[in-house]
């Protein structure tokens, strides 16, 4: 799942029609909120859109995200093929006044950041922010959604680079019942459990198939007892090898 | 190669590498750290997907620079075996390398302080004669035109004649300098290993051209069959490779050869497999034998003695090293 959190509805309104699932965090430590409720899953991604302040114009990836509070720092993985220019980023908790060149201010991606690398790797998250002022002034609502609006698309091309994560496959495609079959203690599931995910990735699981149903045929499974289990399950590992 | 992305540790910047290396770069996003590890040591990095696009990393290596060799590594034969890992992490994508288990990410970190290593390979000579294999955890030669670390322990070795340097590699260069105290040492692949196993590596018959090239340029030339990759038909992949290798290569001018299964810790091992979820190297079935996970005792022991046999043929048995 991909995950698009945008502080301000404004800025979520520039992002409607885009994949993933849109989340309005609040801004602030608001958002904080907004991330608990969300149970991130190693495989998702997230992507944090909106404005942000700062001199350079345009629409930026944060190369890095500090937590002023805190001074802890982030680094989300650059994408990749995004030719979007790259700049720092500074959250703040409060809103800022001033402003210093080469850097963008926002109140949130840091909150993010700390929430979503527990879960996620760096490289399922993207921090993209669009400049709407220099702290001098604050933009409407309407001025927000245009700014961010008129980058959708490349928006639109780093949610596909986190979208393109490889599909879960199935390591253990046998019915749990084999388990039972052979009297495995947990160590020894752990042990089997690996040897058919070797037998998945190298194409051998119809092998050890055959194997299982050949020792059923012969009365050798179902064992009696953990220990006939250990000597069966050495057996097919010796077979598989 | 150039990377898009260069992270650059706050206390690099002050060395002359850095600059000659973001020049030989050219563009690219230049972004300061604090600390390499800031970065290179994040939890829940995706290697997998990091290896399509690795960044490059410029960092100052503090304290130890050289180590003592490792058990599962060859010594052959050298008293005072050391390595040193002046980058970590390599440019080729071989499924079977213990770079995966061993390093959380898959950028690459470039340390600059070259006359750091220097001198603390200056003051392990004053204790005697050092043998330093320079590109464990890497492929420095394959780097070397970005980074010039190769050519920087070629210097070194030439200015100590204590010093014997190993420089391991997989990349196909056109020349390297003939140096008496250098061993280049060329890990050769059977082309169906080479093709299945090693990506973004030159082939194998443009390796094993390279090796022959530096051999009649009269190097000290290592040829490593090693990690041997048990397939079903292992012994038909493997057999016939050595004379293939002989009939391109003088082995009668060759340093030595090396020949060994593959082996991993099993700490590395484990580390591995789940980055490596669809990796069969990662998964097979080993066995542990002293904390080092390794093929069956009798399959090793076949196939490196099918491997050794095969080799000489070709070269003095003295001349073949095995690391077990």
């Amino acid at each position: 799942m991909l995950y698009v959190l945008s502080a301000l509805k404004c800025e979520a309104a520039a992002l409607e029609g885009l994949p993933g699932k849109h989340i309005v965090t609040g801004v602030g430590r608001n958002a904080c909120r907004a991330l608990e409720k969300i149970e991130l899953e190693s495989t998702d991604s997230v992507i944090n859109v909106g404005v942000a302040a700062g001199t350079s114009g345009g629409c930026h990836l944060a190369s890095s995200v500090t937590n002023m509070e805190t001074g802890r720092r982030f680094y989300p993985d650059m994408p990749s093929g995004i030719s979007l220019p790259e700049l720092p980023l500074m959250t703040s908790p409060e809103i800022v006044t001033h402003v210093e060149p080469g850097f963008l201010y926002d109140m949130e991606a840091a909150l993010i950041c700390e929430y979503a690398m527990k879960k996620v790797a760096p490289s399922r998250i993207a921090i993209v922010k669009v400049v709407s002022d220099d702290g001098s002034r604050r933009p409407s609502a309407n001025e927000v959604t245009a700014f961010i609006r008129s980058y959708r698309d490349d928006v639109a091309k780093i949610m596909a680079v986190l979208e393109n994560t490889p599909e879960k496959k199935d390591y253990m495609p046998l019915e749990s019942s084999v388990m039972d079959e052979l009297r495995l203690t947990q160590y020894m599931r752990c042990e089997f459990e690996d040897l058919v995910h070797y037998c998945v990735v190298s194409n051998k699981m119809e092998k050890l198939e055959g194997i299982l149903e050949e020792m059923r045929g012969s009365g050798v499974l179902p064992v009696s007892d953990k220990r006939q289990g250990r000597r069966v399950l050495d057996e097919i590992f010796a077979r598989i090898r | 190669m150039r990377f898009s992305h260069v992270y650059v540790e706050s206390k690099a910047g002050r060395y002359p590498l850095t600059e000659e290396i973001l020049k030989k770069n050219g563009d690219c996003s230049i972004i300061e750290i604090e600390h390499y590890k800031d970065v290179f040591d994040r939890p829940r990095q995706d290697a997998q997907a990091q290896k399509k696009d690795p960044a490059l990393i410029l960092a100052v290596r503090e304290g130890s620079r050289i180590f003592r060799g490792a058990p599962v590594c060859q010594s052959f034969g050298q008293r005072n075996f050391y390595y040193s890992s002046c980058v970590m992490n390599c440019l080729f994508d071989c499924e079977y390398c213990y770079l995966k288990g061993m390093y959380p990410s898959s950028n690459i970190v470039v340390f600059v302080n070259f006359e750091d290593y220097a001198n603390d390979v200056k003051e392990l000579l004053k204790e005697g004669p050092l043998y330093v294999c320079a590109s464990y955890d890497t492929d420095l030669i394959a780097l070397n035109g970005l980074t010039g670390l190769a050519d920087r322990w070629i210097s070194l070795a030439e200015e100590n004649e204590g010093l014997l340097v190993e420089l391991r590699t997989k990349a196909a260069p056109l020349e390297l300098k003939n140096v008496p105290n250098v061993i280049y040492a060329f890990t050769l692949s059977p082309d169906e290993i080479a093709k299945r196993y090693e990506r973004n590596v030159p082939a194998a018959d443009d390796r094993i051209k390279a090796a022959a090239r530096a051999v009649e340029n009269g190097c000290k030339v290592r040829l490593c069959f090693d990690p041997m990759i048990l397939t079903d038909d292992w012994e038909s992949v493997y057999g016939g490779f050595a004379d293939h290798v002989a009939g391109k290569i003088d082995f009668s001018k060759l340093t030595d050869v090396s020949v060994g299964c593959f082996r991993i810790s099993k700490e590395y091992l484990s580390s591995m497999r789940k980055k490596c979820l669809d990796s069969e190297i990662a998964w097979y079935p080993y066995v542990i034998r002293n904390g080092v996970a390794q093929y069956e005792e009798d399959t090793d022991r076949k196939m490196q003695e099918f491997m050794c046999a095969e080799l000489s043929r070709h070269i003095a048995e003295e001349k073949i090293f095995t690391w077990n």
